[in-house]
Order: structure tokens, then sequence, then C-alpha cells
């Protein structure tokens, strides 16, 4: 074989330029919509424990619709599909100050939220109904007894599904290459293609993905031991 | 102190409590006892309305609990009330649980309610476990744990539904004298429970409720006696025979 | 969005076939299935090397599981339909490089809820079957197996949904799956994204929704069966 690995090749000057780049967007794309993601997920908690049918209906329909379509198909209904309902002016700019990463991060989001959301409702289900009972026995208001004592238990409970999808949500900025932004898969898809070196860029972004995984993982170990809720 | 008439509650169409009237005097301490289904445990929680009533009325130092000017939260916070699965809150250490009313009711800060947690945590023998969470001590230290977290607002009455049942035999004891040791400080108490030596040793009366009526109503020596009701000494012989 | 339907309807369901190769919604099933049924075996030997006895296969089990669950999907397909041909010399057909990638990455997921299961077993079973003089094979394939796997078929099939959804990065390499397709029929019709999209979404969702509907049925039955209940219910 006349294959010979170089990763300088790959790791300098335009292409070193292009992989910091994507770096870059990837980190853009899960951090803002990790945050989103959360602060939606929080008022949809909210809204479905609000003993109103209509929206908790809503709420149910929002959940079941991003958990049963494939986060791809969701980043394609954004991104094919919501431009056509914008007026073309408005769908210019958008273009020209880079539309895709703003609907992947909408995208994003809204799919975490939906399932953060569900692991918020687990979180609080699991949590035993005599907690409630005891808190209010004690004299203390609805209110109190959730601020004080069921909300304490329930982010704890939900904490190690909000962890695993938050490495979730990081593996899944990859897919925003496939609406064309420029994230860091994206980036060696593109070097490779230049370049002809398969294996030194997919490794450099692979290395880079685990790196960052990992760095994830161990957090979110460190965290649920830390709060671990034990109960008897 | 407490004084019940005429009450009456339905779960659904099934009549669970059936016109129960009697009297509980300031200081005493009432044992509630009865086969299971009797509807004892539901006649307590109707005290610090954890359960509704739909007839009658159920007065609390002469006040009408269920009257539109009570608010339900105050009302608790004059009625301890312990379950038979302790339930202290597993994210809070020993010495949170007991400053949580102190510090969420009456807005006290740690600093402030500090104090007086230790000083009930040292009442019930279990000052050394302050710092501890409550899945790493046993089930009759957190029961004593719970009735510390009850007694810390300093209420004028305390209600055990079968506070010793789901403890392991070896700690049924320590709880008991425990209680034996409140009841003598002059707290009116209601406690649910099938340990029939602590009803005869403690009770001031003892309560017998059968299908969600009561049935008998009386000291200890009588109740105990052979002059009892047939009802009781029925049940009597039934839960010597479990134990 | 019915004339797409009536136009495109046959295209979503089969691809091109019989005129060309057969994809669509066919497809897209066909790799799920035969992507699990592979997955599985490569599952269990994780799950038995994660949860058994020795050493060095306990490591190298949990070093491919972490592994791959740190590296996106979309890397491991780069990975099978870019450099794999590269690696071993002679071209492979784009759905093959896809199901090689979601096997690859579902491995250490079913591994792990296999592993659980395992776990999850009372420790007189293990005990039950040695007192009995049982060996290690058939302790593991007679006794330990067959009730972790029962366990766990609800986590099993909603693996399947995922695999399902996971599929849909075939449009990327070109892999005549079901997004593909509609991706191709959006090029075509290039005023209507909102409509093909809506029906391809819904497609999937139809999917996913009945088989999380079975997997929570599941789940229920066998959470039953476990601890009893169903007897109670016959008797009451």
């Amino acid at each position: 074989m006349g294959y010979h690995l170089d990763f300088g090749k790959v790791l300098q000057g335009e292409y070193l330029d292009l992989i910091l780049q994507g770096i870059q967007t990837t980190m853009v794309l899960f951090v803002l919509s990790w945050i989103f993601g959360l602060v939606l997920a929080i008022i949809l908690t909210v809204v479905r424990a609000v003993k109103f049918r209509p929206t908790q209906l809503l709420v149910a329909a929002f959940v079941e619709y991003h958990r049963n379509v494939p986060m791809l198909i969701q980043l394609f209904v954004w991104y094919f599909g919501f431009a056509v309902v914008l007026p073309d002016a408005v769908n210019e700019y958008l273009n020209d100050i880079g539309a895709e990463i703003g609907y992947a991060i909408v995208a994003l989001a809204l799919n975490k939220a939906a399932y953060m959301s569900e692991d918020f409702r687990s979180g609080m289900r699991s949590i035993h109904p005599a907690q409630m009972e005891a808190a209010r026995s004690i004299g203390l208001t609805y209110l109190g007894a959730m601020r004080w004592v069921i909300l304490p238990q329930a982010w704890r409970l939900a904490l190690p599904a909000l962890l695993g999808q938050t490495l979730i949500l990081f593996k899944g900025t990859s897919l925003a290459a496939g609406i064309g932004v420029a994230e860091l898969s994206y980036q060696a898809r593109y070097i490779e293609e230049q370049s002809f070196r398969i294996f030194e860029a997919y490794g450099i972004a692979t290395a880079i993905y685990m790196l960052i995984s990992f760095a994830i993982m161990w957090l979110s170990a460190v965290l649920s031991d830390r709060f671990r809720l034990r109960v008897k | 102190m407490i004084e019940f008439q005429g009450v009456s509650k339905w779960f659904g169409p099934l009549k669970v409590i059936k016109e129960i009237s009697a009297t509980v005097d300031k200081g005493t301490t009432i044992v509630l006892c009865g086969p299971s289904g009797s509807g004892k445990s539901t006649l307590v929680r109707t005290v610090n309305r954890l359960e509704s009533i739909q007839e009658g009325t159920i007065t609390v130092g002469g006040m009408d609990i269920n009257a539109k000017s009570v608010n339900v939260n105050t009302l608790r916070t004059g009625i301890g009330f312990i379950f038979q699965q302790f339930n202290l809150f597993p994210h809070l250490t020993v010495i949170d649980n007991v400053m949580l009313p102190l510090r969420r009711i009456h807005k006290q800060s740690r600093k402030e309610a500090l104090p007086a947690a230790l000083l009930m945590l040292e009442r019930v023998g279990l000052a050394d476990k302050a710092n501890s969470l409550p899945a790493d001590i046993s089930g009759g230290q957190s029961q004593r744990v719970a009735i510390a977290r009850s007694l810390i607002l300093k209420p004028e009455v305390l209600i055990l539904d079968e506070p010793t049942s789901a403890l392991d035999p070896e700690m049924v004891s320590e709880v008991l004298k425990l209680l034996r040791q409140l009841s003598g400080e002059g707290i009116t108490m209601m406690c649910v429970t099938h340990e029939m030596g602590f009803a005869r040793e403690v009770a001031d009366r003892i309560w017998f409720l059968k299908n969600g009526a009561l049935t008998f109503d009386a000291k200890p020596e009588l109740f105990f006696s052979s002059g009892t009701h047939p009802d009781v000494r029925g049940f009597l012989s039934s839960i010597q025979k479990n134990h | 969005m019915l004339e797409i339907i009536r136009e495109y309807g046959l295209m979503l369901l089969i691809g091109e076939y019989p005129h060309g190769k057969l994809g669509g919604l066919a497809l897209t099933l066909i790799i799920s299935i035969v992507s699990l049924a592979v997955t599985f075996p490569c599952a269990i030997l994780i799950a038995l090397a994660r949860t058994g006895q020795s050493r060095p296969l306990k490591a190298i089990a949990s070093g491919f599981v972490h592994s791959v669950r740190a590296i996106p999907l979309l890397m491991l397909i780069f990975w099978a339909y870019f450099a794999l041909p590269m690696a071993i010399g002679f071209p492979i057909d784009a759905t093959y490089t896809l199901i090689i990638a979601i096997v690859v990455y579902q491995a250490a997921y079913l591994g792990e809820i296999i592993a659980a299961g395992i776990q999850g077993l009372p420790n007189g079973q293990v005990e039950a079957a040695k007192a009995l003089g049982l060996g290690y094979v058939p302790t593991t394939f007679r006794v330990i197996l067959p009730q972790a796997i029962f366990n766990v078929i609800p986590g099993i099939v909603n693996q399947l949904t995922t695999i399902i959804k996971e599929s849909s990065l075939g449009s990327i390499i070109a892999v005549s799956e079901l997004s593909y397709v509609m991706l191709q029929v959006n090029s075509n019709e290039v005023t209507k994204p909102l409509q093909i999209f809506g029906i391809l979404a819904a497609t999937y969702f139809i999917l996913c929704f009945a088989l999380s509907q079975a997997t929570n049925w599941l789940e229920r039955r066998i959470a039953n069966r476990r601890t009893g209940r169903v007897l109670v219910e016959v008797i009451a």
C-alpha cells in the first residue's frame, strides 16, 4: 500500500484554520442549543404541570414529534421548510448572514427541550407522593413544598439523564453538516475532498470529538456523583 | 382540645368514617386501634386536613378546622404529624430536615434556627447524627428525626399514624421510649398503633374502631379487662396470635 | 399535499423499484432490521465481557463502549463510507457501509442495555445455577441470558426505533432510503419543501410512535410479569 499517514499535511495552514473554525462552530452550536434547550425544557415542564388539558396536550404533541422524528429530518424541516414561509427578502438576508447555523440551533434546541422536559417530568414522578404530603403536613404551602422539597429532589433525580442528553446533543451537532453548517465534521469532509488525506482528516476530527466527549463524560460522572440523591 | 362531632367521610360511594363523635382532652394521649381498614388512619388524617370530611365538625382548641377562615398551613404548623414511613427529605441532612420548618415557615436564617434544632435533636438523642443524610441512619433513628422535625414548631398536638409499623422489632422500643417521654410532657397525642403494651402503659383512653365506626372508647383498665367490648376481645386475641 | 402523495407515494414506499434499486421506506426498514439483527449477537458478546470475570475482556469491552459513545454516528459513517474501502482495497456498497456504521455504534448501546439486564437479575439466579452444578456456558446461555434478554425486550424494541431514526443519516452518503428519496423529490419539486418534509416527518413519526407505544406496552407487561401482578389481576 502506498498510503503513508501524514498528519502534518492536514494540521497546517488553511486546513488547520478550517479545523479550528469547525471546532468553534461545533461549540457554538452545542452551547447555544444547550442553553436554549434547557430554558425551554423548564418552561415546558411547568406548563405541563399546570392541570389545563389543551396546553398539556400541546406540550405532549411537541415532545412526541421531537422524539419520534429523526433529528436530521427536524433540521430539514427548519432549513428547507421554514424558508418558504418567509418573504424572499428575509431569506436573502438570512442567507447572507449564514442562516443555516440559526436553523440548526433552533432545531437542536427544540429537540433537546423535548427530551429534557421528559427527564424533568420523570424526575418529578419518581419522587414518592408522601414527600409532598409530609411537606404539607409541616405547614408548607404548595409552592413552598415545591420550592424546598420537591424541586430540589427532582433536579437531582433528573441530573444523570440531563447529562446524558448533553452528550447526545454534543454529538448531534454533527448533523448540522447535513444542512451545510460548516462545523467540525463538515470541515473534515471538506478537507478530505480537497487533500485526499482521508485517514488524517477523519482521524483528527474523530479525535477532537472524542476528547470533548470524554470531558463531558468525566464531568457528568463527577456531577452525578456529587448530587446523587440517595433514597432508602 | 380536639373534638369530633358527627364526623363522616366517604371515598366515592364507600363510607369510611361513620358519624364519629368523641373528645380528646388537652394533654392526654389517645391510642387508636382496630383491624386494618377500620378507618383509624383516615380519622387521624382528617385532623390536619390531609383528608377532608363530608359531614360533622372537627374542632382543635375550640376552632372549627374546616371553617373557611382557617388557613390550612397555619393549622398544620400547630399539629405535628408522624407517618409510618418517616418521610424525611432525602436531599437534606438530619439537622436540615429539623431546621426546615423554622427556616421556610418562620423564615429564620440558618444561624437563628441552628440552636433550637440542635436542642431538639439532643432531646431525641441524635445530636451526633446532625450531619448525616437520611439514607445513612437506621429506621428507628429516622423516625426520631421525623418526631424532632414535627416538634420544632412547638405544636400543641402530635398525631402519629402507625409510627413503629415500618420498623424492625429491635428499633420499636427506642421510638416508643421517646413517645412515652413526650406523653409525660403534656402534649396532646393521638397515636394509631398495634403496640398494645404501649397503649396499656401510656394511653389515657383507647379508641377501638371497626368498619369506620368508633365502637369502643375506654380507659386502658377497662379496655384490657374481661369486661371489655366483645369486638375488642376478638381483636386482641388476633393480634396476640400474630405477635 | 395529496398531489405529492399521489405522485410520489410509491417512490416514498419503495424508491425506484422495480426500475432501479429498492429504496424508500422499504429500504429504511430493511436497513434497520438487518442492523438490529447483526448488532444483537455483538451486543451480547459485549454484555458478557462487561459483566464477566475476565479483567482484560472487561477492559476491552469498556474501552470499546466508551470510545464509540464518544463519537458521533456521522463520523463512523464517514469512516465506513470513505475510509473503509480505502483500507481494505475494494469498494463497498453505500448501504452496507451504513449498516456497518450503525452496527458498530449500536453494539455499544445495545451491549449496555443487555449488560444492565444481566446485572439486574437477582444474585440467587447464578448461585442457584452453580448449586445445581451447571458450568459457565450452560449457566450463561440457559439461565442468565434468557431471563436478562426477556427483561430488556422493551429496551431492544426501543433501540429499533432509534436505529430507524439513525438510518436517515444514509441520505448524507446517498443511500436511497426514505430520507434520501424525499430529498430527491424536494429537488424535483422545489416549491413545496414544507409539504415534502412534512410527509417525510409524518412517515417517520407514524412508524416510530407506533413502535414506542409498543415499547411502553411491553414494558408494562414485562414489569407486571416480573412482579407477579398479572396473577393478581387474573384473580381480581
